[in-house]
């Protein structure tokens, strides 16, 4: 009798343990990382010859329509395609940045994300041309999700983010501009770009990474590696060459105070790009104009001048950004009021994302084939108003 | 006075009487044959060891012919009188893809600018001519 339960506890036990095995297994894939499919996906990945990346910017400008090259390429790329839509619904993205590294880190991802992008794009025209909407702008979000596993790790990468979100803002808006207005499909669509804009790409967060790391390199020991990876072509003025001239010849002295000058100024910058658009450019621009005026007489502001970025143009980046994907989210509820009543709304629906030039709803318009978006203040690097046309299909 | 007059006057006093043996002269005769067999194989020594020595000196000459003749060649080459020298150590092109490289790019001509970078950091070496000369060729294989 003892025997033949302690047989049923040892069965049991296996059995109970096979599951656990099985199940773990199972779990195994996809993996918790994203950057392991990513970089899986890119050892993969075939370069497009230079005749297939100009027939893929006209397809993606409007000039020609898919052709039998395009799918070929892409076709070769299946896999490549296919992991990288798994790998954007992955949440978490660690790419394996070593940052000890400062500013000779080393991001390749940052520049494959963007060729990747460009495959993307000509698939979901692809998919759109052969009526599959909803795949087609699966493969727009998934380059929007691709835009937020690079977004945070340093400047450059925020920056890669933007025009990859940009690239995906256009083909939304030209997918909602020619599909049929399928409530299900419009209801799908918005769901899925609250779930993306909570994830939105933080400036604040970029320029805090670029503020450690630029910091650490403004060192008597790194400033010789530093000088050369910046290369020679931005002397372009006899001040730069003046100012090298004492960044090489700077002592242990020197690169402290400059780097307390550093640190300061990027506070001030990182406390700027959360004020509204334009106080914020207002006050990026003074800070970069006052940094280089005294870069001309106080040599601890030197590197300050060297390494700061264009914080304002910077900052307008990301608010254009924003604003065109605020202007497809209010362009999706728009579309789903005609959807829902047959026609388009005489005025804008309330409580819709808003312009962030100016920081107030979108002037809305109705137009002969459909409607625009109109921000109410300017890019205040170009003088520039932003407004984006949406058709409505009958 | 010389073996010469010595023999002509020996000769003119008449006192070259031999007395002559059968058995000395046999005697004699086989002593010669010995010298000349010991002499001959001497000879025949001797000689291998001076043709040993002629074709050495031969293969050293052709030897110096051939190193003349190369290094006419490297001096004469047409397409490069003037020793090359080696380029500098060319930047990995993972070089390209630090943040500061990135970023410089980026300032350069904005996004486009990066695109263009990606051309040329993930480009493989290209293959090289089959015409090499042999200047690159010697510096290549004993590097200097």
């Amino acid at each position: 009798m003892k025997t033949t339960k302690q047989g049923h506890l040892i069965k049991t036990t296996c059995i109970l343990l096979l599951c656990l095995t099985s199940v773990s297994m199972a779990k195994s894939y996809p993996p918790d990382n994203a950057a392991v499919l990513y970089y899986k996906a890119f050892l993969m990945f075939r370069e497009p010859s230079q005749e297939v990346k100009d027939m893929m910017r006209d397809l993606r400008e409007g000039k020609i329509e898919p052709n039998d090259q395009i799918k070929e390429y892409l076709d070769e790329n299946k896999y490549v395609i296919e992991f990288v839509e798994t790998a954007a619904n992955i949440r978490e993205c660690d790419w394996g940045h070593d940052l000890s590294r400062g500013l000779g880190v080393l991001m390749p991802e940052l520049l494959k994300v963007r060729l990747t992008a460009f495959m993307l794009c000509a698939k979901a025209q692809i998919l759109a041309e052969d009526g599959e909407y909803k795949a087609a702008l699966n493969q727009c979000l998934t380059i929007h999700k691709m835009a937020r596993h690079v977004s945070d790790s340093l400047l450059i990468s925020y920056l890669v983010s933007a025009s990859l979100n940009d690239l995906a803002n256009n083909r939304i808006r030209d997918l909602l501009s020619s599909m049929p207005q399928n409530l299900d499909t419009l209801t799908w669509l918005k769901g899925q770009m609250v779930s993306i804009a909570v994830n939105a790409p933080s400036l604040k967060k970029a320029l805090a990474v670029e503020k450690t790391i630029s910091e650490s390199e403004i060192r008597e020991e790194k400033i010789d590696s530093l000088l050369e990876a910046m290369g020679d072509d931005f002397v372009k003025d006899e001040i730069t060459a003046d100012a090298l001239k004492k960044v090489k010849a700077g002592d242990a002295g020197f690169f402290k105070d400059n780097r307390a000058y550093y640190a300061n100024i990027m506070d001030d910058v990182i406390a700027a790009v959360e004020l509204p658009y334009p106080e914020a450019h207002k006050r990026l621009k003074t800070l970069q104009e006052r940094t280089e005026k005294e870069a001309k007489t106080n040599s601890a502001a030197i590197m300050a001048a060297l390494l700061s970025p264009a914080s304002s143009r910077v900052c307008t980046i990301g608010v254009k950004s924003d604003t065109f994907f605020n202007a497809i989210r209010a362009a999706i509820d728009i579309t789903m009021v005609k959807a829902r009543t047959g026609r388009l709304p005489n005025t804008l629906p309330d409580d819709l994302p808003r312009d962030l030039f100016s920081g107030k709803d979108f002037l809305y318009e109705k137009s002969p084939d459909g409607f625009v978006l109109r921000c109410q203040a300017k890019d205040l690097d170009k003088d520039e108003i932003y407004q984006y046309e949406f058709r409505a299909p009958k | 006075m010389n073996s010469v007059e010595n023999t002509e006057n020996f000769v003119r006093r008449g006192k070259a009487k031999i007395t002559t043996d059968p058995r000395m002269d046999r005697h004699v005769l086989d002593d010669a044959f010995a010298a000349m067999d010991k002499s001959s194989t001497l000879k025949r020594s001797r000689s291998n060891w001076t043709w040993h020595r002629s074709s050495t000196i031969r293969l050293a000459v052709a030897a110096m012919i051939i190193v003349a003749i190369g290094l006419l060649a490297i001096q004469w080459d047409p397409q490069k009188e003037v020793p090359s020298e080696m380029g500098p150590v060319a930047k990995s092109p993972a070089d390209s893809l630090s943040v500061m490289s990135l970023n410089m790019a980026y300032r350069r001509g904005g996004i486009e600018a990066m695109d263009a970078l990606a051309e040329t950091a993930f480009d493989l070496p290209k293959s090289r001519s089959a015409k090499v000369s042999l200047r690159e060729l010697l510096t290549e294989s004993n590097g200097v």
